[in-house]
């Protein structure tokens, strides 16, 4: 007779067998509401990159323009800016300097000019990443913008917005366990709780597979010209999740597991109701560019 | 030359040659000093001397994924540069891993399914990049663009670098005690310690297994269409069998007192689905995740009779 779920076994065998039940994480139809849909901008630009693959940087301002109008639903970019950034804040855009590839630099001057136009002063302003545990900006901020490049990635399963804030940790590879499971936890760390204003996925050339020490491997890169922006971090997380998983198919032909579970978004809504993970909880708007799309 | 000088040369040069030739555990043996031409195809060396790294700052050039290879043991990684006219760089980084057994762990710890162009001992060509394994080296090779002319310099740079390693290593022994058949070789992986075990694969969330410095393993997928079953094989070797018996008692507990969990809370606990666990002599052998016990059982078996023989 098939044992079930629950039971254990002892066989005869010269193995000890036991059997547990089947997933380790997994959505749960009871698990409450946070708040209600996430509201994510997936805006793209066919003219984003130059020919020689460079950063056309009057495109990209108007996308970022275009997309924050948009998330916050005002009339011009300014307002949207003005609802994210206060003149008296002390600002801090997290950056990421791995990779290959890395958040561009003209992105980082995009939103380092945004936010002085509200009326910070340049001095209460900073780009950094690996530094910003020794950045007094960063140390006394009272808001954040989130930014990096989405990637597979060889501990998390993919490089996300929510890991972008592992270096705010004293021990990193402390978040390594179960494929960085718990990355969501860092955002109750007082340094960044609930200080993110804007979070964005750069989604230019998107890495779905990665190899070797670096992890890099520019025919698993593709010219996707895109920006995943919202509120909320884990509902852009899994929405350029769906977009990887989508180019992969398409690349492989058949649906191919990640080699380490990116599992950490979905624990992020499910175990620390960071945000929304699941699709029907995300208000998705494409803007731009709809060619190759994905989703 | 007197008899007396050339006994003495002779020795001095058995010796070397002796040492050159034996599949070393430590990195005693030989360090090779790389020497590279100025340009390879249209690609310039930046700077014949390269950045030197070592364990401790290993962290400063390849960020989190250094710790894969802190856990396998990495003495030394050279790290060069080459770029070409359109300022399309070349990445080529030499690790030391100190053993062959190392090296091995390094190369298998990405799957690797794609052409072995046969440099070192086994390797993988892609478009842009290479990757191969040869005697206490691992190689990795990086073009930053996608183009034929890339490839070709790629290639050429292992060719050269292979050339200079004369000895080839052999596998870790661990290896040979897996059965062969639904073997899938591209999801091998070789390990030490608990943090590259868990990349690859999570039983719990600590260490229950006890896993350390002293320890090696092996996880691989195997793959029975016939049978519809897959599974994973998990072999690990501890230094003594004492130890062995610890760590599969920590396991079984853990199981044991789970049994009072709901569904809900076993499933968070552990990252199986089934397990067989046996341990013989020094080596615990876990077979997770099949759907017929029977098959799993002859597997558990198969790696038995081998440990025996």
């Amino acid at each position: 007779m098939k044992p079930t779920r629950r039971e254990f076994l002892q066989t005869g065998a010269i193995g000890t067998a036991y059997l547990i039940a089947s997933h380790r994480i997994h959505a749960d139809t009871n698990v409450p509401q946070v708040g209600e849909k996430s509201r994510v901008i997936v805006i793209r630009d066919k003219d984003l990159l130059n020919a020689d693959e460079t950063i056309n940087k009057s495109v990209l301002e108007k996308m970022v323009d275009e997309g924050v109008k948009n998330l916050f639903q005002t009339a011009t970019p300014e307002e949207a800016w003005k609802k994210i950034i206060k003149p008296e804040d002390i600002v801090g855009i997290k950056t990421n300097v791995g990779g290959p590839p890395r958040t561009p630099v003209e992105l980082e001057d995009i939103l380092k000019s945004r936010v002085i136009s509200v009326g910070v002063p340049m001095d209460k302003v900073s780009v950094d990443d690996r530094g910003v545990g020794r950045n007094p900006i960063f140390q006394n901020s009272t808001a954040l913008i989130n930014t990096r490049p989405m990637r597979t990635h060889h501990w998390a399963g993919v490089g996300t917005l929510l890991k972008n804030y592992i270096i705010f940790s004293d021990n990193p590879p402390s978040w390594h366990a179960d494929s960085c499971a718990n990355l969501a936890g860092l955002w109750d760390m007082p340094i960044v709780k609930g200080k993110t204003r804007l979070n964005i996925l750069v989604m230019i050339t998107p890495l779905f597979h990665g190899k070797g020490p670096h992890h890099y491997n520019k025919e698993y890169t593709w010219n996707y010209q895109g920006l995943v922006m919202g509120i909320d971090p884990v509902a852009c997380d899994a929405t350029g999740l769906r977009i990887l998983k989508a180019k992969r198919l398409q690349h492989f032909g058949s649906e191919q597991p990640f080699v380490v579970s990116p599992h950490h978004i979905q624990v992020a809504q499910d175990k620390y109701h960071l945000g929304n993970a699941d699709e029907n909880r995300i208000e998705l708007v494409k803007l731009g560019w709809q060619e190759g799309f994905l989703i | 030359m007197s008899m007396v000088k050339l006994y003495k040369f002779l020795i001095c040069f058995l010796l070397l040659v002796s040492c050159s030739t034996m599949n070393t555990s430590s990195n005693n043996c030989k360090k090779i000093n790389f020497v590279f031409p100025g340009k390879v195809n249209q690609w310039n060396l930046v700077n014949p001397e390269p950045d030197r790294y070592n364990a401790d700052t290993l962290f400063d050039y390849i960020d989190g994924n250094a710790e894969v290879y802190r856990s396998l043991g990495v003495k030394e990684v050279l790290a060069y540069r080459w770029t070409n006219p359109q300022q399309i760089e070349i990445w080529l980084d030499i690790f030391d891993m100190g053993n062959s057994s190392s090296a091995y762990g390094a190369y298998h710890n990405d799957i690797r399914d794609q052409e072995d162009i046969g440099i070192g001992v086994e390797s993988e060509c892609m478009n842009n990049s290479l990757a191969f394994w040869k005697d206490h080296y691992f190689v990795s090779i990086t073009g930053m663009g996608d183009s034929p002319e890339i490839k070709q310099a790629v290639i050429e740079l292992g060719k050269i670098i292979d050339q200079q390693i004369p000895n080839k290593g052999t596998p870790p022994q661990i290896v040979d005690l897996l059965p062969e058949k639904g073997l899938v070789k591209s999801n091998l992986h070789y390990f030490k310690d608990y943090n590259l075990f868990k990349v690859h694969y999570y039983i719990t969330e600590e260490n229950v297994l006890q896993l350390g410095k002293d320890t090696e393993g092996v996880l691989v997928r195997y793959n029975l269409p016939e049978q519809q079953e897959q599974m994973n094989v998990i072999v690990i070797r501890y230094p003594k069998k004492e130890a062995t018996l610890l760590a599969e008692e920590n396991l079984k507990n853990l199981l044991e007192k789970s049994k009072g969990l709901s569904e809900e809370e076993q499933a968070k606990l552990f990252g199986f689905e089934s397990i067989l666990i046996h341990s013989c002599e020094n080596y615990l052998i876990l077979i997770t995740d099949w759907k017929q016990e029977e098959i799993a059982n002859s597997y558990l078996n198969q790696i038995v009779q081998k440990i025996k023989k």
